[in-house]
């Protein structure tokens, strides 16, 4: 009971009462609005302009609020991680309970519930500048008190843009699956406990409240997979198919999480405590959580790394992210590739790097080697891809070898912190551009999908002259895809390199026992290759479907009007994504100042 | 203290016989002859419900941790009873009611009232009174055998359970369900013979059948060692044959054989309690008999000195086989009833781990695991059984496109399966959780390894079932109706067990409280 008067009374005891006022009037305005609106359409049409009007007006006003209305002293009396995490989970119990042949009413509330988070996460973005480094917003009660769980939240400067991302990209997946008429209620509320679930893994101090919302994300992504993927075929021995790729994610990731579990439960045996920050003090303060150079040390890191590194996934762990991948449906490829590829590197980063800071630059030359693979080998492997989401899927392997190897690179003690700092910047950078960037390319291979329902690039070509508008959206998240100087991709990339050159070249060959500092500089180098191979395969991408001359069946599906331009809801999807991957490319400042003073307070604790 | 007011302890298990006995007189003497087949069935259903419930009240209140003790007024004139109540017997030694028996006494109770919930619609034909009665009797025969200190008793208890249950098994009156009930009795008597055959060996070399003195004895030999010496082989010989007769009970692999047949065979409300509350209740008796009176004899589990294992190395390896087998027979089941039979062995064989480690986190962790397991279980039988009902059939093409025909049904169940496969925040992730624990706090590390590892093997069909009912196209799409009886089962297990998992800590206070009077001295220090 002293958990939910606690709540309350942080709910309620808040210095000045218009900000509560202000946002709630707003919500239930603009909610009133757009069921104004439903109520008089037809349901199941989704292209009325009133209605994508108010959600525009919607969009605006709720970002606006926190703004307008807010301030951070405000903020700090919210609890509003607990929010931000939970009102998901409000929304999808709300949806089940709405009648399930309205299928506009189902579709308008998750858009509604779904535009909370972001407004808060927006809020989060804007407060945490305010505030001094460190830990903020942070929530902690006790949960099962006798083996120390608390309900521990806070972000800092990694954790916000990871929110910001889940929160963004769940909108506009939301949004872009209007078009989705199989069983929406499940598929939105499958949709918006997940959105919680990774929103939860991003938010949580506390091993095991971490751990629980790992987990957690497993199973609405193993529905969305499954019941809105492609349906099974038979391909040789194998039954292929959405069903097919989601039991291989669930069960991958699954024996992934066992080793995260029992490592869990070995820091607890030797520390008594399962706070990711008081176990970060704790190594910071030089008592390393298992003796170093022991077997337990190395099991623990190895079990943890292992249960990260199938999620991100890198190199030998990668194989089930192609199948979940084709399988999926589209608004469900933009999730898994933009948010739940970023839970394994963020455990990586918030995690592995602060608690076992010594074992993991004992092991960084084997996580380098592995960072290499993943960013060569993606890339040579995307280049041989005639399907369009395979070709993209292992393009993320290796857009995740980068941030792999930042993480590596920033575990080197023997080299600047400047250095260290930049290299797990441009790692954090390069989650939140390759969330915004993937994730778009993810749905632009759903709106070509749906019109001409083949992703053979054999059958592709002359795009740019029946669907210009696409052509340019696709032709502008590709060069940002592969590194173009002046969008997102270039800045992240830059940096990672930068680092681990400098690293390298900094790093004093006595520290570094497994492999010498000339050979890390040598597998960097290699791994710049990777950037020649994005380039190559991308711009062949653009080349097969974009230029040239329409294939017969193309140019029917053109004359019949299958095959149309993107349309408002369309555009208004990726319109925010571009809007970041240009900002982020000219002025990286807005986000790397936030995430570098993190970086840097979180390697300055490691020495 | 002879003047029999001690009996007074039994007073729900009182209560619980005289309700068999109205239930058998009151429909062979007035409703089999009055009222018609619905009303009399209706009737005896809601009676044994009700009662059920006023009963388990009772057992709640009955007992160390009830709350009647701390009460003013009773002070004066119910002293004695309540000093009674306090310091919980035992019995002519016989039995005991301490924090366990009043725990458990509530638990299958409940179990009990779930289970009548899902055979309210069935007809029974002529044998509607015995049906009910029985279900008593068995219910009767659990709330005896936790309490049970002594040998003899516990023997007794275990066969009204056994042959109450066996008759259940066949009350379909089919082939399938009458094979099932002799299965059922043919390998409970072969079972019964050979715990019988051990107890007789601890008898002749104990020279007593209560456990207050078997492990008096023990001590006397000097524990563990002691059972090595020529005295104590007899004793040695006699756990060994108590393993395998628990072994049977409890479903364990290489015991196992029955269990798909009798599962698949029986009434799936009697599969339901079978898997449950019989189960439960042998494990409440194994952690009495094992780690209350013999844990000195428990030994240690380390790979090196393989001669030091006691009875805890034996059930470490039973253990490791019982899960790993039972999840691999597992995979290959297109029925679903014989599907939750291998997966109900496999979390038996995760239990044994708590029995194992003869320590309080593992009683505690045991009987955390248990009532998640009960709960969980009840609720997984549930919804089989109105699948069973609607579609006619418990193979897994009968659940295909469940979801499309019933979405709540279809979501509890998923929620109950993935609580019984260990998803958090269920109630199954906590009971898991808390084993594995408990599990790391006494070093074996290597055998939790062995059991995580294990639960992605479980998964893997755990999601066949999900992928039936929510991938696969119905056969036909008519709406599938629940009764309203199953679906308050239905609605109570799945919200119990969302509820164990989001406070999971309360569950495990009530658990600690009832474990506390397992441990109330100090275990023997040798082994």
């Amino acid at each position: 009971m002293d958990v939910i008067g606690e709540f309350l009374g942080r709910m309620f005891t808040m210095p000045t009462p218009l900000y509560w006022a202000g946002t709630i009037a707003t919500a239930l305005a603009v909610g009133a609005y757009t069921w104004f609106l439903l109520l008089r359409k037809d349901p199941n049409d989704v292209r009325g302009r009133g209605t994508a009007l108010a959600a525009i007006i919607t969009f605006l006003l709720l970002l606006a609020a926190p703004a307008v209305f807010g301030s951070v002293d405000i903020l700090g009396y919210w609890p509003i991680l607990t929010l931000i995490t939970f009102i998901p989970l409000f929304g999808a119990i709300v949806v089940l309970c709405l009648p399930k042949e309205r299928h506009d009413w189902i579709r308008w509330t998750s858009l509604l519930i779904s535009l909370f988070p972001l407004g808060l996460s927006i809020a989060l973005w804007v407060g945490l500048n305010r505030l001094p480094e460190g830990m903020q917003f942070v929530e902690k009660m006790a949960w099962i008190e006798p083996i120390q769980v608390y309900y521990h939240m806070g972000v800092d400067g990694i954790s916000v843009p990871m929110v910001f991302l889940t929160a963004l990209l769940t909108t506009l997946a939301v949004l872009y699956s209007f078009i989705v008429t199989d069983r929406p209620k499940e598929y939105y509320a499958f949709f918006l406990i997940l959105e919680m679930a990774m929103i939860g893994v991003f938010v949580s101090l506390n091993f095991f409240l971490f751990y629980i919302f790992w987990e957690l994300s497993l199973v609405p992504m193993y529905f969305l997979i499954g019941l809105w993927g492609a349906p099974p075929r038979q391909e040789g021995r194998i039954v292929r198919g959405g069903p097919y790729a989601a039991i291989k994610f669930f069960i991958y990731t699954l024996a992934g999480s066992v080793g995260l579990l029992l490592a869990i439960l070995g820091i607890y045996f030797t520390q008594g405590t399962f706070d990711i920050v008081e176990l970060t003090q704790r190594v910071a303060g030089g008592t390393p959580l298992f003796e170093p150079g022991s077997v337990g040390a190395a099991l623990a890191f190895w079990a943890l790394f292992v249960g990260f590194a199938i999620k991100v996934p890198s190199f030998p762990f990668h194989t089930w992210l192609p199948d979940a991948h084709v399988e999926a449906p589209t608004a469900g490829s933009v999730i898994l590739a933009g948010i739940l590829l970023k839970l394994g590197c963020y455990g990586l980063i918030r995690i592995l790097l602060p608690l076992m800071p010594h074992e993991f630059e004992t092991f960084a030359p084997i996580i380098i080697i592995l960072a290499a693979i993943s960013i060569v080998y993606g890339a040579l492997v995307a280049m041989a891809q005639w399907d369009l989401k395979k070709l993209i899927a292992y393009s993320s392997v290796n857009h995740m070898g980068y941030v792999v190897l930042g993480v590596a690179i920033a575990a080197m003690s023997g080299a600047q912190l400047t250095t260290k700092a930049i290299a797990l910047s441009g790692a954090v950078l390069q989650m939140f551009n390759h969330g915004i960037i993937t994730g778009g390319l993810f749905f632009l291979v759903g709106v070509i999908y749906e019109r001409v329902h083949t992703r053979d690039l054999h059958l592709y070509g002359g795009l740019r002259r029946l669907v210009p508008v696409y052509a340019g959206v696709w032709g502008v998240t590709s060069f940002a895809s592969l590194g173009l100087p002046g969008l997102a991709g270039f800045v992240s990339e830059f940096m990672v390199f930068r680092g681990a050159f400098g690293a390298a070249l900094e790093v004093s060959s006595a520290r570094f026992q497994l492999l010498s500092p000339l050979a890390v500089l040598i597998l960097v180098a290699v791994s710049t290759l990777g950037i020649v191979f994005t380039a190559a395969f991308m711009l062949w991408t653009i080349q097969r479907m974009l230029f040239g001359t329409a294939k017969e069946k193309f140019q029917d599906l053109y004359d019949s009007r299958h095959l149309f331009d993107m349309d408002l809801r369309e555009v208004l999807t990726m319109a925010p994504l571009l809007l970041f991957m240009v900002i982020v490319g000219v002025y990286p400042g807005v986000i790397v100042d936030m995430i570098n003073r993190a970086a840097t307070s979180l390697l300055s604790l490691l020495g | 203290m002879a003047d029999g007011i001690e009996l007074l302890l039994f007073l729900p298990e009182m209560l619980l016989a005289l309700l068999g006995l109205l239930i058998l007189g009151l429909d062979l003497f007035y409703l089999r002859r009055r009222a018609d087949g619905a009303a009399r069935s209706n009737f005896l259903g809601y009676f044994t419900l009700a009662s059920l419930v006023v009963v388990s009240l009772a057992g709640y209140l009955w007992g160390p941790r009830s709350f009647l003790i701390g009460l003013k007024p009773l002070e004066g004139t119910f002293a004695r009873i309540l000093s009674l109540l306090q310091s919980g017997g035992p019995i002519f030694g016989v039995f005991r009611v301490d924090g366990i028996t009043q725990f458990f006494r509530v638990i299958f109770l409940l179990v009990a009232a779930l289970v009548l919930l899902l055979s309210l619609d069935r007809k029974w034909g002529e044998h509607e009174g015995e049906y009910y009665a029985l279900l008593v009797f068995a219910v009767l025969g659990m709330g005896l055998m936790v309490g049970a200190t002594e040998l003899i008793t516990v023997y007794v208890t275990l066969e009204l359970t056994s042959i109450s249950l066996y008759l259940l098994t066949a009350f379909d009156f089919n082939r399938r369900s009458l094979e099932a009930g002799l299965k059922y009795f043919l390998f409970g008597a072969f079972s019964s013979a050979i715990l019988l055959y051990g107890m007789s060996l601890v008898y002749g070399f104990a020279g007593t059948t209560t456990l207050e003195g078997v492990v008096g004895k023990v001590i006397e030999w000097g524990g563990l060692p002691g059972l090595l010496s020529p005295a104590g082989r007899g004793l040695l010989l006699g756990i060994v044959f108590l393993v395998a007769g628990f072994g049977f009970k409890l479903a364990l692999v290489p015991f196992h054989a029955w269990t798909p047949d009798v599962y698949e065979g029986a009434p799936t409300p009697i599969t339901a309690f079978i898997s449950t509350g019989s189960k439960a209740a042998a494990f409440v008796v194994t952690v009495r008999i094992f780690q209350q009176f013999l844990g000195a004899t428990a030994g240690e589990v380390r790979w090196e000195p393989w001669r030091e294992w006691g009875w805890s190395g034996l059930l470490a390896i039973l253990a490791m086989v019982t899960f790993t087998a039972a999840n691999l027979m597992a995979l290959p089941q297109r029925n679903v009833k014989r599907l939750l039979a291998y997966s109900s062995i496999a979390h038996a064989g995760y239990m044994l781990i708590g029995v194992l480690l003869n320590s309080r986190t593992g009683a505690e962790a045991l009987f955390y695991y248990l009532l998640a397991y009960v709960i969980t279980n009840v609720g997984a039988f549930a919804a089989v059984v109105a699948v069973g009902r609607a579609v006619g059939g418990e193979e897994l093409r009968h659940f295909a496109g469940l979801s499309k025909r019933s979405l709540p049904l279809a979501g509890m169940l998923t929620i109950l399966l993935l609580s019984l496969g260990g998803i958090p925040p269920l109630a199954g992730f906590f009971a898991k959780f808390w084993l594995f624990w408990a599990t790391f706090e006494e070093g074996l590390v290597w055998l939790a390894v062995v059991a995580l590892a294990n639960t992605v093997i479980a998964f893997y069909y755990y999601l066949r079932v999900l992928k039936a009912v929510w991938f696969e196209a119905p056969a036909e799409d008519t709406p599938v109706r629940v009764s309203e009886a199953v679906s308050v089962s239905l609605w109570v297990t799945t919200a119990l067990v969302i509820f164990l998992g989001v406070m999971a800590h309360w569950g495990l206070n009530f658990v600690s409280g009832a474990v506390g009077t397992l441990f109330p001295r100090p275990l023997f220090p040798g082994g």
